[in-house]
């Protein structure tokens, strides 16, 4: 018995074509949308790299038509700024789409379970008391680093030890010692920002606001190298994360060992957010925003969205990096400003069309 | 080869909710699990699915330890489809269905995925996103994805289980029918189903097992005709309820 026409082998493999994953833009192939947003990427990391308060033409340099200078500017202060964006913007959009599939719920980022937080707090603690600890000479230029990972792990090795404890790690429970988690920091922060002097002050909100202007070769390294674990680690969940979505036991029959997925899930946010937040602050609405804007192009399958998660979140970050260098020169505007100014007003956008308000 | 429970039972804050029931559900075979409301049935369904682990007791998959298999294994030898039909991002019918496919070469599964596709009329809304579908249709989207797992990923048929948890709660009396008629003719390929129904109609007409539960226990396991006795029902049921024999069908039939 068939309801309506029935279909033929043929006409089913037509239509479970990838291109239907996509209920939007359904006349553009997926390969056509990769292609747009490659271009959307190395046009955002092209304009990164030559404008700012003093412009780099980065066909003159390829050309070797460029003054040293240009050169120096480029290679010592744009590209390292852009790749840490790149990075950073990639680490947070990532995070927040498989966040946002382990949770199933399309309002979680790294900032909801305490990552961010927990990432903020360390750093804050090396900004203001950083000149008590003592430090190998070695490991100096990377003690902010140092704390926001540790601060990181901390918290989700908390979050864990606490939503675990009855056995079977909850979600539930996740999202809610997540928050007492987030207001604990906030206590932490407020507290080292009380005991601040004017200049750790002027550091920490700036550094609160988030900055891309600290990135230099020699940071990046350590950051690159966890940012990247980070990435593959969540990369390759994405079809447990597809089967997760009709639920724990389900995925779990279907040969998902779910416990295991929920840990790989935290610890490699926590370390590609940690990594993220210890360079370049706290930047806010890109985790959340970014898988939202790929789901409205590419569809709600992991494979699709994590890749262009990471590439439209290095994308995003890299424009709003060049909006705030290049808006009032020679000053800068912090980099969460912009990224918040685009995310709030898009998020609001997607809360209202989804209620079916708007349309 | 046959999926078993031995001695199973499974408690809850203290209270035995399935209390040393045994049973075997054979392959090739449709298997019912009846009962009234609270009686355990979809608790043992999850014991048996290996989701619930029972106080004491076992469960063996043909002749093995449900807890010597690993989850891959698992997902080959037995699929489960339960009541819940939610879902957090907007999904297309295709896409759930492609969720059956486990491993090797994804054209080979979707030659397969059309035949039960057009048995069970899925056909005009594949596209559609799963969050539109109505209470009916999202229970046949989740049938069909729970027996392409079975038979989507491989050709083996005997050994293999699917465990459907009221798979017809919300269905209209066509597609009751049709999605226990589909499962007749998955059985008769080899595939075991242990289904919980609270129609007993169809678990005369479908059944060729029927375990009836009370208070966790079994009461009464056998043939339709064995299971089905008008004094057990009332008294199971605690309300009259006949038996007879349908003159044209020569199935039973079960009224109040």
């Amino acid at each position: 018995m068939t309801d309506g026409k029935p279909v033929s082998r043929e006409a089913l493999l037509t239509t479970a074509n990838p291109k239907l994953f996509n209920r939007r833009f359904q006349h553009i192939s997926l390969g056509w949308k990769a292609y747009f947003v490659l271009a959307v990427f190395l046009l955002c990391a092209l304009s990164a790299m030559t404008l700012g308060a003093f412009d780099v033409g980065v066909l003159s340099i390829f050309f070797g038509e460029a003054s040293s200078v240009q050169e120096k500017v480029l290679v010592n202060i744009r590209l390292p700024r852009v790749v840490l964006a790149a990075l950073v913007g990639a680490s947070l959009a990532l995070s927040g789409a498989a966040l946002q599939g382990l949770f199933r719920n399309p309002l979680a980022d790294p900032g909801l379970i305490g990552v961010s937080s927990g990432a903020a707090l360390g750093a804050i603690f090396m900004i203001v008391l950083g000149g008590a600890v003592n430090m190998p000479a070695t490991l100096a230029p990377y003690s902010i680093s140092i704390a926001a990972i540790f601060g990181a792990t901390a918290v989700t090795g908390l979050l864990f030890a606490i939503a675990q404890g009855g056995g079977r790690l909850s979600i539930v429970t996740v999202l809610l010692v997540g928050i007492a988690i987030n207001a604990l920091a906030g206590v932490g922060i407020g507290f080292f920002q009380y005991i601040s002097d004017d200049s750790q002050l002027r550091t920490l909100t700036f550094w609160m606001m988030g900055s891309l202007g600290r990135a230099d070769w020699t940071s990046l390294v350590p950051g690159t190298v966890l940012m990247l674990t980070g990435f593959c680690l969540l990369i390759q969940t994405h079809r447990q994360l597809d089967l997760l979505q009709l639920g724990e036991p389900e995925a779990e029959f279907m040969g998902v060992d779910v416990a295991y997925l929920k840990k790989q899930i935290v610890f490699a946010s926590a370390l590609g957010v940690g990594a993220a937040v210890s360079l370049a602050g706290m930047i806010g609405f890109i985790g959340l925003v970014v898988p939202h804007l790929v789901r409205f192009l590419f569809g709600v399958t992991h494979r699709a969205l994590m890749y262009g998660s990471a590439v439209v979140g290095a994308s995003l970050l890299m424009l709003a990096d060049t909006i705030a260098r290049i808006a009032i020169p020679p000053a800068e505007i912090p980099v969460s400003l912009i990224t918040s100014a685009i995310g709030a007003p898009f998020f609001l956008w997607l809360i209202v069309r989804d209620r079916g308000l708007w349309r | 080869m046959a999926l078993a429970a031995v001695d199973i039972s499974v408690a809850l804050n203290g209270k035995d909710i399935v209390s040393k029931v045994s049973l075997e559900a054979a392959d090739g075979c449709i298997t019912a699990l009846v009962g009234p409301n609270g009686a355990g049935k979809t608790t043992l369904l999850r014991t048996l699915a290996g989701e619930t682990k029972g106080s004491q007791g076992s469960v063996l998959l043909n002749g093995r330890n449900l807890a010597d298999y690993s989850l891959k294994e698992l997902a080959r030898a037995r699929s489960v489809m339960t009541q819940s039909t939610e879902i957090a991002f907007d999904f297309s019918v295709l896409e759930i269905l492609q969720m059956a496919w486990l491993s090797g070469p994804r054209e080979n599964f979707l030659h397969s995925l059309s035949p039960l596709v057009e048995e069970l009329g899925l056909a005009p809304f594949l596209e559609r996103s799963f969050r539109s579908l109505s209470g009916g249709e999202k229970q046949r989207v989740l049938f069909a994805r729970a027996a392409l797992q079975i038979t989507a990923n491989s050709t083996v048929r005997r050994g293999r289980f699917v465990l459907l948890d009221e798979p017809t709660a919300s269905l209209d009396i066509a597609y009751e029918l049709q999605l226990l008629a589909c499962c007749a003719s998955l059985a008769h390929q080899g595939i075991g189903f242990l289904v919980v129904l609270h129609d007993l109609n169809l678990a005369a007409k479908f059944a060729d097992q029927i375990v009836l539960l009370d208070q966790g226990m079994c009461v009464q396991t056998g043939t339709p005709a064995e299971v089905l006795t008008s004094d057990l029902l009332s008294d199971i049921y605690k309300t009259r309820i006949h038996v007879e024999k349908h003159p044209k069908i020569t199935k039973l039939l079960v009224y109040t």
